[in-house]
């Protein structure tokens, strides 16, 4: 009767990953950039 | 107090986020407090060549689908009123018989309404496919919905 | 302890990737494009959950001016707009092949269009001055304001017209869906709170430490 759209389901969650895994990674590069002693301070504590 | 001066980018930044969020509140107000008319409000008030959004039933046995010249032609009802509909082009997976639908277009002089743009409006329930063998309370307060509509 | 969080919620995340995918049943009216709502819905609700806190440490923060309550805030809004991202995307994606549109202007989506702003707004106004005291007063504010907005968006789809349709579940009386289609939307939802959680912790953690280095 309908049709599945799979394609948009995968586009959906793959949106979902991409958001939620791209924060994260953002969060991890943080981070570091924390931990990297001196200089690199300024910048990251901007954000 | 008298605090640091502020920075011009984020001032700047902030402005736009102002203006963007007033006019959403105003469209909302002006356009989402209504944001479609039924039959009856169209038959009462209805302009030519004005657009309008338009929602309701679509009406059973209304639905007249020629896929060869993607032309589609039906009627929707609030059950006082009934609006017959054309469109140019293929309706969303939801659309059908017995639904809810919101078209945009605008209501022609020869007496129907000419959609650009047609939205099926779903309803909130969720069903797994054995559920559907026996019609629970849900499916009988649908069934009754629809019955006065 | 924020590590051990982060395990949890990838299991939780995990789990919920299993239940939407291999226990929910294809939907009967809409088919299998129904499965986006296993990460829609939850995504809303996690980011509710998170302005809510927006909102407690905004008071907290306004009343008492500690940093501490200033950085939860903070953290937790970063967090609420990256799920309220996610909840607006996988609506659209949904909407176009169900509704037959990505997006419309009805109260439900402009509503929630409103404290997606409000809240980016919010992240914004802390860098509009040199001043992080102040930057956080205004902050603050903009919290309060947009998280009193919440109750707006969720009751719209019973005070105006809109194209969205009412709740399932977050309603007085049954839940309109069937238990397995319940139960998997529950599992999603505890595991993306979980991961909600790990990310604000975190992210409070990185705040500290960020304003210790610069301190």
């Amino acid at each position: 009767m309908t049709s599945d759209h799979w394609g948009f389901v995968a586009a959906a969650y793959a949106v979902a990953v991409l958001a939620l895994g791209g924060y994260w990674r953002r969060l991890v590069h943080l981070e570091r950039t924390l931990k990297t002693p001196t200089l690199r301070r300024r910048r990251s504590a901007g954000r | 107090m008298k605090g640091l001066p502020l920075k011009p980018k984020f001032v700047a930044g902030i402005a736009v986020l102002a203006l963007a969020l007033a006019y959403m509140i105003y469209a909302g107000v002006t356009q989402s407090a209504v944001y479609f008319v039924t039959p009856s409000e169209l038959h009462t008030a209805a302009k030519t060549g004005k657009a309008y959004r338009l929602g309701g039933m679509v009406e059973k046995g209304s639905v007249n689908w020629k896929p060869a010249t993607l032309d589609l032609r039906f009627t929707l009802s609030d059950g006082q009123a009934k609006v017959p509909v054309r469109h140019h082009g293929t309706a969303p997976d939801l659309f059908g018989e017995g639904r809810g639908a919101v078209v945009e277009g605008t209501w022609m002089s020869e007496g129907y309404f000419q959609a650009t743009l047609i939205m099926a409006k779903h309803s909130e329930e969720y069903k797994a496919p054995h559920d559907a063998a026996s019609p629970g309370y849900q499916e009988l307060m649908k069934s009754l919905r629809s019955d006065q509509k | 302890m924020t590590r051990w969080l982060g395990v949890v919620a990838m299991l939780g995340v995990l789990a919920g990737l299993v239940m939407a995918f291999l226990v929910a049943p294809r939907e009967m009216t809409q088919g299998n494009v129904q499965r986006i709502m296993y990460v829609h819905v939850p995504a809303v609700w996690v980011a509710y959950l998170a302005f809510l806190v927006v909102l407690l440490g905004s008071v907290a923060y306004l009343w008492s001016r500690a940093p501490a309550a200033d950085r939860t805030a903070h953290a937790a809004a970063e967090v609420g707009v990256v799920f309220l991202g996610v909840n607006i995307a996988t609506g659209a994606i949904w909407g176009k092949p169900t509704w037959g549109t990505w997006w419309t202007w009805d109260a439900r989506l402009t509503s929630v269009a409103v404290v997606f702003v409000i809240f980016i707004g919010y992240l914004l106004v802390r860098q509009m001055t040199d001043d992080p005291e102040r930057g956080a007063r205004f902050a603050a504010v903009v919290g309060i304001v947009g998280a009193l907005n919440i109750p707006l968006v969720h009751f719209s789809v019973y005070w105006w017209r809109t194209l969205h349709q009412p709740p399932t579940f977050a309603k007085p009386g049954p839940a309109a869906a069937s238990s397995a289609i319940g139960a998997a939307l529950l599992v999603n939802f505890v595991g993306l709170l979980l991961l909600c959680a790990y990310f604000i912790a975190k992210r409070y953690d990185l705040l500290r430490a960020q304003q210790e280095a610069t301190a």
